[in-house]
């Protein structure tokens, strides 16, 4: 942890373990929202859009579809999300940093709910 | 700014809205399947046919239903569009590409539940012919180019003449090639495609469905999945077809579309040495009694040892009495046969011997109920023949649809196949490579190709056989007016080369005989009928019960021509011909005489190791009958000596000739000499005068050399029968120089012979390329003569 982060802590995130913190950095340094992904209700229909295996490679998370813009929750910068793009091409992506470990927590969710 | 994507009270959207906005994400066809949404402007109709290419375990464990079938392309309704899973099954299943379209998962569902539901047949109910709606044949191959409005309308018109389907139409028309009738087809009743793209089949697959009921359905199973079985067809299964190949598996029957070659050629691999093991052994080991596999039998062969040491010891101990004994047996032999022959002409004379067929009868055939007719043509070394048989077998007055031409070659004859590939023909030949095997016999040929034959009737025609157009057609005639006895329609055999030369002539003259007198007597009689070997057609299927033909006999025809009657059955003859061609070199003629002479006698063994059966089976007019006609053939053997003996006696007077002719046999003798001769004379210008081939008269009055020759066929035959009973003497085919196209069937009986081009004898034209073939199997004359 960096000295940086401690600075941030006055957002109360304190007592959040790191990797939000890194995320909430991520989302903080590259201007993009950031969500905790807690009351979140995963549609399993999304993982149409982006499938497991992407969900899982790239620690990334579709977390809703509204209109025509998908919004995909990632732990990490500029996740590749090319082949999603390819399958949709009628698709605007939007990213929200959240963190990997809650993503990971939504990984076994889905898996369960597809099994 | 997107709207709120967690906690923003927005559920999640209903599945409509949903998927159809996935599909327009993912730019993709929407559409709703359920039948009450028709007005709906996404509605797609699900083609029964098409969502039964995948298993309905499938189809629900993927949500996926294929609704559509069109240009090699199944349309895939499924709701992941990019399940790679789900697609490539569906692509390798059903070996197409995949269009996919989304629905809604319970849209899926549910007519998934609609196509598969009812475990019994109902589903088949929307199977039967394409829905009214369904684009016709005709329209789509109209519409892709691949044929012309004039090629559909004579389809169109052929069909209203035959009953053949539109498709066959186009096919025997050469106006489509199979693939492209199977892909129309498959468009029509939207069905996918096999093909063999992947190469393999796997014979345990295919051996599922035994081979017979594969052969009768045209379906052959071909791969196999968990939970389904899929099945090569030509046509659209019937509710009963589908029950009846469901009653082999429990899987799940997924019918594809393939080509009637395919399907065929799928069946001969696999069960190629099947057929093999039946057109050698069949006979052999289901009815060993009738194979003339065993040349004598012990219980034969102890009888000839016994009578030929009674005759040795006979001549040690009273040489003059054996003698005459011999003599006055072989006397009584003669005289038997010969009162036997005259008998059988006399009452053919007041028999009309063909079943009665008109041309009016003929006329009337509805051609949409003609069965299918299988013509087997055995082929040997014969390439140079073969656009004569092509060109004879396409003036047959038959509907091309319903005709099935095998082609029989064998495996080394490499030359005649490959011809055979070149000429590509029409669909309704095929190709047939007999495996190699011994003994490499006509029989053998023709038994392999039965097991591959389609037809409910079979002929057999050489391959330089001219048959009279209308032969196929007058047979039905005579099959559907003769009773239900009637296994075997013989047609007329003559020949076209008649004035070649005087062996020609000679064998002209014998055929008449034969075929216009005494055949006719036996008809009349009631008798065995040794068939010819050709232009005999049978019900395929008492054919193939009776065991077909014996390989192991080199006049096989005429075998079968007894075991027919013994059976109860009978042979009738019709006012058809088909010209052949004779034999026109006197070593060639010899070869072939000495194997049918070879061939009667096998015939003759074979029927005798159970004389007391014979006389059971055939009746006493049977059995006397093939002593004097089959067992007549000794005469051949005993000819020389007699000839020998008169001839010895006119020039020394030898008093031991004389006393071997006590008053009683000599008078019988005399009669023969004088009467006989000169009354089979008068009968060979009798048959040649019926025949109307009145040139040949004359050379009747000679035929007593002809009958020298028969004999010195008769011992080289005799003598190879105990030296090696199997081998079949090839006749060279081709010596009669061919006039442009082959010279056209003659008319029938009593019509002047059509003329022929003066061919010298000795320049046989063609002769140089003639190759080595069996020969057809006409019977021969073998009127008695001394």
């Amino acid at each position: 942890m960096t000295g940086e982060d401690r600075q941030r802590d006055p957002l109360g995130l304190s007592s959040e373990p790191a990797a939000p913190k890194h995320a909430l950095d991520l989302a903080l340094r590259y201007g993009m929202r950031y969500s905790s992904l807690r009351e979140i209700e995963l549609d399993p229909r999304l993982l149409i859009y982006v499938p497991l295996d992407v969900c899982e490679r790239e620690k990334v998370v579709p977390v809703t579809v509204a209109g025509d813009v998908l919004e995909i929750a990632t732990a990490f910068p500029e996740p590749d999300l090319e082949l999603i793009q390819q399958r949709f091409p009628a698709l605007a992506i939007e990213l929200v940093f959240a963190p990997a470990r809650r993503i990971d927590e939504l990984h076994a969710e889905l898996r369960e709910a597809v099994r | 700014m997107t709207p709120g994507f967690d906690g923003t009270g927005n559920g999640p959207a209903d599945d409509a809205t949903f998927y159809r906005r996935l599909a327009r994400h993912a730019g993709l066809p929407f559409a709703v399947l359920h039948p009450d949404a028709v007005d709906d402007a996404d509605h797609v109709e699900v083609n029964a046919l098409a969502a039964q290419l995948l298993t309905e375990d499938l189809c629900r464990h993927f949500c996926m239903l294929p609704v559509a079938y069109r240009d090699g392309i199944v349309t895939v309704a499924l709701c992941d569009p990019f399940d790679r899973l789900a697609l490539e099954l569906a692509t390798s299943l059903m070996d197409s590409g995949v269009q996919a379209i989304i629905a809604e998962p319970d849209d899926i569902e549910h007519m998934i539940t609609r196509t598969f539901a009812p475990l019994v047949a109902p589903h088949f109910e929307d199977l039967g012919p394409a829905p009214p709606e369904a684009p016709r044949l005709g329209d789509l191959l109209v519409a892709d180019g691949t044929v012309s409005d004039e090629q559909i309308e004579a389809a169109l018109r052929e069909q209203q003449r035959s009953g053949a389907r539109l498709g066959d139409a186009l096919l025997h028309a050469g106006a489509i090639g199979e693939a492209e009738l199977v892909a129309a087809l498959a468009e029509q009743v939207q069905m996918p495609v096999f093909d063999l793209r992947d190469g393999q089949i796997d014979a345990d697959v295919v051996r599922l469905v035994p081979e017979s009921v594969a052969r009768e359905l045209h379906a052959v199973p071909v791969t196999t999945t968990e939970t389904a079985l899929y099945v090569a067809v030509t046509d659209v299964l019937d509710p009963d077809e589908h029950e009846i190949l469901q009653s082999y598996s429990d899987k799940e029957i997924v019918a594809l579309l393939a080509p009637l070659s395919l399907v065929e050629e799928i069946l001969e691999a696999t069960y190629c040495e099947q057929y093999l093991h039946l057109a050698v052994d069949d006979l052999r080991e289901r009815l060993p009694e009738n194979c003339a596999y065993r040349v004598v039998t012990n219980a034969q062969k102890v009888f000839l040892i016994a009578i030929a040491l009674g005759a040795a010891i006979g001549f040690v101990l009273a040489p003059r009495m054996t003698a005459i004994v011999l003599v006055s047996v072989a006397s009584l032999f003669y005289l038997a046969t010969s009162f036997y022959k005259f008998r059988l002409i006399y009452k053919a004379l007041g028999h009309p011997y063909e079943v009665e067929t008109t041309e009016d009868e003929v006329a009337a055939l509805d051609e949409r109920r003609l069965p299918i007719y299988s013509i087997l043509v055995p082929l040997y070394k014969e390439a140079a023949v073969l656009p004569a048989l092509v060109a004879a077998i396409g003036r047959l007055d038959y509907p091309k649809s319903r005709l099935d031409v095998l082609l029989l070659c064998e495996d080394d004859d490499e030359e005649t196949i490959l011809a055979i590939e070149q000429l590509a023909l029409p669909p309704h030949f095929r190709l047939v490579v007999v495996p190699d095997a011994q003994p490499k016999t006509k029989p053998k040929a023709c038994n392999y190709g039965l097991m591959l034959a389609r037809g409910e009737v079979t002929v057999i025609f050489d391959a330089e056989d001219r048959p009279d157009p209308d032969q196929l057609k007058k047979v039905i005639v005579a099959f559907s007016k003769s009773d239900a006895a009637v296994t075997c329609v013989q047609a007329k055999l003559n020949y076209y080369n008649p004035e070649q030369n005087l062996l020609t002539r000679w064998f002209t003259t014998e055929y008449s005989m034969w075929f216009e007198l005494l055949l006719p007597g036996l008809d009349a009689d009631g008798a065995p009928i040794p068939l010819g070997g050709t232009s005999n057609h049978f019900i395929t299927a008492r054919l193939r019960e009776l065991g077909a033909w014996d390989p192991y006999n080199v006049t096989e025809d005429a075998d079968l021509g007894i075991r027919l009657h013994k059976a109860g059955y009978r042979t009738a003859m019709v006012d058809s011909t088909t010209l052949e061609e004779a034999n026109s070199d006197v070593k060639n003629w010899i070869r072939q005489r000495s194997r049918w002479i070879k061939g009667y006698l096998q015939t003759y063994l074979v029927h005798m190791r159970n004389p007391l059966l014979l006389l059971r089976q055939s009746g006493f007019k049977g059995f006397a009958s093939f002593q004097l006609l089959v067992g007549g053939t000794f005469i051949f053997l005993l000819n020389p000596i007699f000839w020998l003996l008169t001839t010895v006696f006119f020039i020394t007077r030898a008093g031991f000739i004389q006393a071997v002719f006590p008053t009683f046999v000599f008078y019988a003798a005399a009669f023969m000499l004088f009467v006989g001769n000169f009354i089979f004379l008068y009968l060979n210008v009798a048959g040649s005068i019926q025949r109307g081939l009145y040139g040949l008269a004359k050379y009747a009055l000679i035929s007593p050399l002809y009958w020298g020759l028969m004999s010195i066929a008769a011992w080289k035959g005799f003598l190879q029968l105990i030296t090696n009973p199997f081998y079949w003497e090839k006749t060279e085919h081709g010596l009669h120089a061919p006039t442009a196209g082959g010279p056209a069937p003659q008319p029938a009986r009593g019509a002047p012979p059509r003329p022929h081009p003066p061919a010298r004898a000795e320049t046989p034209q063609g002769a140089d390329e003639a190759a080595p073939a069996r020969d057809p199997e006409p019977t021969a004359d073998l009127a008695g003569s001394r």
